[in-house]
């Protein structure tokens, strides 16, 4: 089986794997020319993969990065770890809108960079703060993403960052007509993003606004690569597919704290494993109140809020 | 060689202040680069990962420096027996006079004209003050530092002497001065609405250190609330402990208690490095950057995202 | 003549068929094909430079495509108004009009199609949504569903009208207990496709504008409008150009049925709109968008009125019998229905769903030049479709295009 969460789904790979045996020696008998079309076809996606397969995909990319970017970018495809399952906590009384988060979360995941250079200016966040008023409360309805002032806190605002919740109950996996999309055991959604076809389900079913669209080519320079890529998460996405926040599955496999963390100047983020009763998250679950975002829809996120 | 190292702190010094805005550095410190891994003690509550050196610690130029440092020594010579005067009704000026001063010792002899028919305690009394050359010195006991109070003012202001002094007993300078002290002073120019500026008492404080100090914290706070007295080069808790720098979370959280046990626990402040691993603590100050106004500064914000309509 | 024989002469007396017209035969071909080539070039940018030449963004990631691949299935289901009461009640005068009712399903799906294809970031793996060759998430996505039961429905309708077409080619009554099983099953699939459609809307709380569960029973209803609206103007238009011969009783049944599915559709609306508005949640927001704008952005409001004001106009123009069974009005009545509906189904209901966004943005989507040309492109794909097919199904119907037994090939009297 392959590194990945395999879910229940149909059909069969088998089935499908003979059918397409049977399209491909059609394919090879007409044609010797198309073989790269041949391969795309015969392409499954990685959840399905074996070992060995996964590893050629990793090869592949590699060596795509490399013509791409003209550097070493190493793809790795660290499977979730066993007794492990991430959770994020956020002190919106600590949070004070600096976006210093939103940063750090591009730079380390390769997302596309507005430019006016380029051919298309598309920047992709991961991370949206929301300045909302404090005798509003909560309420999406006025919250403005768009602030800019001189300096944050500003009178009379608080911020909450919204970000993919990592839901127990992801209705984003639920819509996607392919596949394409899993929750892995240790509760990070992730993206097959050669799998996915583009329908953009997933975008519409996702109450968090938490999943962007590669609507032109990424915009990546070179130099800003960060080469340290996870199959399923930071490594450059090609147009067309939908990504999001994967809870740095690049570092966080790795046991290292998300990027987003690390980067925030007030110490509002927490994050650890919900199974380790004494790890980080758990202490502030059994310590603080804590909230998810619309809770009513029982999407049942792995990151809450809390004002510390 | 010490006196080679003294001078290029000095210059150290001379350059620091020409640069430095942030009011911590008015120490004219350069401080460390907060690096992890520099070594510092672990703290026990960090369940010994380490934490970067704090962002002020009196490392490299000690606060002693200037605030000669060291307890205060308890003089062995016998005290004052004030009380015994006031006793047969004399007032403190009958001694002091109106400008108050240490009396010369001939103040006493008025009185006391014949030594030798003295009782014991006031012979072994003169015993002790006497001087190499066969006179006789009065001096102050314990020297309070750099501040001499303007006795006139206060006499004009009317501010009896008792106000500071307190009930004059038998010994009352024997004592060490309680950090009560400088609170009271302060507490007592706030109220008659006097001047209440470090210089006001604190005469000899050099430019430009301190100057830009200004203590936004709880109301009613003072320099020696959290800084050792006796050696500067360290902190105290509210029952006297000396705190290194490196352990100052303790001084903080004795007003704030929660918030050092959401920290020990990690649900307060900052840690980076691994999840599961080894991690790095930061320290109260290091997010709250200055301890005399700790509260976390505004930030300029990165930039917005593109609105979608500027994506194209 | 084995019916696969009779069917190979069928095709190839079909394509002579076609290709053979009067000028204004050729001129609307030539048009067709304007829009077609405009389409495709529009569409080529689209491959080239990705989906940014559309005006989608996150906020609001599907728009004026998905919206008439809606608007469309609904057109498709439509054709089951015309199946039912023909082969249940048997209805004369409505049973000739049944094959004509599903060429417009046939044509109308293959539309569907090229709205989804265009809509989809990469094209190029369309392989993984197909089913048995990609990885059809059933039975969780809804949009997998939809999938099948859209190809499901698409070969139904192809091959009713082809065995139909072809039985009558030969000369010969159709077997019913070959078509019978297979019309019967159509029905309840036209209702599925149409549900199924909704539901792919329905089935996403995070967005309460479709998250009511009336959405599904108000897709069919105004379905049951549009897609005679269409039908009633296009057999007017066969009648004049193609002689089919098309009883005025038959029209105005279908017009009777469209004003009930028309009141129920205007009855939801109102449920809708109570639910919303004396509730005053924050789902208002949505509803307030379309009918009244949000902060300024008011660009939904004058087509929402638009499609209020025509479907209840249209309602009245059918509820009369006298207007109902006046050409004009009549005639006015559907363009009122296709209009009113076509925007309900489409931005109406699409572009508020997403509008304010899950996180309060409000964006306005104003869909670019290059998606109208898409989209025109695909209209005329749908259009030629059904041009040459009803003109192959004409002829069949009129008894022109017949299978001569002594003739090696087909003999094809085209009409003028």
């Amino acid at each position: 089986m392959s590194d990945f969460t395999p879910l229940p789904r149909s059909p069969s790979p088998d089935r499908r794997g003979f059918l397409k045996k049977v399209v491909a020696s059609a394919a090879i008998a007409t044609s010797a020319g198309c073989r790269q079309a041949l391969e795309e076809f015969m392409k499954k996606s990685l959840r399905e993969m074996s070992r060995a397969e996964v590893k050629d995909v990793l090869q592949k990319h590699e060596a795509e990065y490399k013509a791409k970017f003209g550097r070493e970018v190493e793809v790795f495809a660290t499977p979730a770890r066993e007794g492990v399952l991430f959770g994020y906590g956020l002190d919106l009384s600590r949070c004070n809108g600096n976006r210093k988060c939103v940063t750090a979360c591009v730079k380390e995941n390769n997302q596309s960079r507005g430019s006016d250079d380029a051919p298309h200016n598309n920047p992709i966040q991961w991370i949206r703060v929301l300045e909302m008023e404090k005798d509003k409360g909560i309420s999406f309805e006025h919250a403005n993403p768009y602030y800019n002032p001189k300096e944050v806190p500003e009178e009379g605002k608080f911020y909450l960052p919204v970000q993919c919740q990592q839901c127990e109950n992801p209705p984003c996996v639920k819509v996607c007509p392919v596949g394409a999309t899993w929750a892995e055991r240790d509760g990070i959604v992730v993206i097959d993003y050669d799998w996915c076809i583009g329908c953009r389900c997933c975008m519409s079913a996702c109450p968090y606004g938490a999943r962007s669209f590669n609507w032109a080519e990424p915009n990546l320079p070179s130099d800003q690569v960060n080469p340290n890529t996870h199959v399923l998460g930071n490594r450059p996405r090609p147009r067309g597919v939908v990504e999001k926040c994967t809870f740095c599955i690049q570092r966080t496999r790795a046991g290292r704290y998300p990027a987003c963390l690390e980067a925030c100047p007030t110490g509002a983020r927490k994050f650890g494993n919900l199974l380790d009763p004494n790890s980080e998250i758990r202490r502030l679950l059994e310590e603080k109140r804590v909230f998810v975002l619309k809770e009513e829809l029982n999407t049942r996120p792995k990151f809450f809020y809390f004002y510390g | 060689m010490p006196l080679v190292i003294l001078l290029v702190l000095a210059a150290c010094e001379r350059e620091h202040h020409a640069t430095f805005e942030d009011p911590l550095h008015a120490h004219g410190i350069k401080l460390p680069p907060v690096e992890p891994g520099l070594p510092v003690p672990a703290p026990a509550e960090t369940r010994g990962f380490p934490v970067p050196p704090p962002p002020f610690s009196p490392g490299i130029f000690p606060c002693s420096r200037c605030h000669v440092g060291g307890e205060p020594v308890p003089d062995p010579r016998p005290a004052m027996p004030h009380g015994k005067h006031l006793a047969r009704d004399m007032e403190c000026a009958d001694c002091h006079g109106k400008d108050p001063k240490v009396p010369e010792a001939k103040v006493c002899f008025e009185c006391h004209e014949d030594l030798a028919k003295e009782p014991q305690a006031v012979q072994a009394y003169f015993a002790a003050v006497k001087t190499a050359d066969g006179g006789y010195a009065l001096q102050r006991r314990v020297k309070t530092r750099d501040v001499i109070p303007n006795h006139a003012g206060h006499a004009k202001a009317g501010v009896a002497c008792a106000t500071c002094h307190g009930e004059p007993a038998d010994a009352p300078f024997a004592k060490e001065k309680s950090v009560a002290w400088m609170a009271r002073c302060v507490a007592c120019h706030e109220e008659r609405k006097a001047p209440a500026s470090c210089e006001t008492c604190h005469k000899e404080i050099r430019e430009p250190q301190h100057k830009d100090v200004v203590l936004h914290h709880a109301e009613g706070h003072h320099c020696l609330d959290c800084h050792h007295e006796g050696d500067r080069d360290y902190l105290r808790l509210a029952n006297g402990q000396k705190v290194p720098f490196e352990e100052s979370y303790r001084v903080c959280g004795q007003c704030h208690g929660p918030n050092l046990r959401d920290w020990k626990q990690g649900l307060h402040g900052k840690r980076t490095g691994m999840w599961d691993g080894e991690r790095q603590y930061l320290l109260c100050v290091h997010c709250h950057r200055n301890p005399h106004a700790p509260r976390f500064p505004s930030m300029v914000p990165d930039p917005p995202p593109a609105r979608p309509e500027d994506i194209r | 003549m084995r019916f696969d024989r009779a069917f190979l002469r069928f095709t190839a007396g079909s394509a002579k068929l076609v290709a053979r017209g009067s000028s204004y035969y050729y001129g609307w071909i030539g048009l067709l094909a304007i829009f077609i080539v405009l389409g495709a070039v529009a569409y080529a940018r689209q491959v080239d430079e990705g989906l940014i030449v559309t005006a989608l963004r996150d906020p609001v990631s599907w728009g004026f495509y998905i919206g008439n691949f809606t608007f469309l299935v609904g057109v498709a289901a439509a054709a089951v108004v015309l199946v039912i009461p023909a082969y249940i009640y048997h209805w004369k005068p409505i049973k000739e009009l049944v094959i004509l009712g599903e060429l417009l399903a046939v044509a109308v799906l293959a539309m569907c199609m090229l709205f989804v294809l265009v809509d989809v970031g990469r094209p190029d793996r369309l392989t993984h949504i197909l089913p048995l060759l990609g990885s059809l998430n059933v039975p969780s996505s809804l949009l997998a569903w939809d999938v099948l039961v859209l190809n499901i429905y698409f070969l139904l309708n192809l091959g009713v009208v082809t065995y139909l077409l072809v039985s009558l080619f030969r000369g010969r009554s159709p077997n019913p207990y070959i078509f019978m099983p297979l019309v019967m099953f159509s029905i309840p699939m036209a209702v599925t496709i149409h549900s199924v459609t909704a539901f792919v809307y329905n089935g996403l709380p995070g967005r309460p504008f479709w998250n009511a569960s009336l959405l599904a029973p108000k897709f069919l209803a105004s379905a049951f409008c549009s897609g005679p609206a269409i039908m009633l103007i296009l057999l007017q238009i066969l009648r004049k150009t193609a002689n089919l011969d098309i009883k005025m009783e038959a029209i105005w049944k279908i017009a009777e049925l469209m004003a009930y599915a028309m009141f129920l559709n205007l009855f939801f609306l109102v449920a809708e709109v109570f639910k919303e508005v004396y509730s005053d949640t924050h789902h208002l927001q949505h509803m307030r968008y379309l009918f009244f704008g949000l902060e300024g952005k008011t660009a939904l409001v004058g087509w929402a009125w638009t499609s209020v004001a025509a479907s209840v106009a249209a309602f009245f123009l059918f509820l009369i019998p006298a207007t109902r069974k006046n050409l004009v009005t009549l005639n006015v009545g559907c363009v009122l229905i296709f209009i009113g509906v076509y925007i309900e189904k489409s931005i109406g209901l699409v572009v508020p769903g997403f509008t304010p966004s899950v996180l309060g943005e409000i964006y306005e989507y104003d869909p670019t030049m290059n998606e109208f040309l898409v989209g025109l492109g695909i209209f005329g794909v749908g259009a030629l479709l059904f041009t040459l097919m009803s003109r192959v199904a004409i002829n069949v119907a009129n008894g022109t295009f017949r299978l001569t037994q002594e003739a090696p090939r087909a003999d094809v009297d085209v009409p003028a």
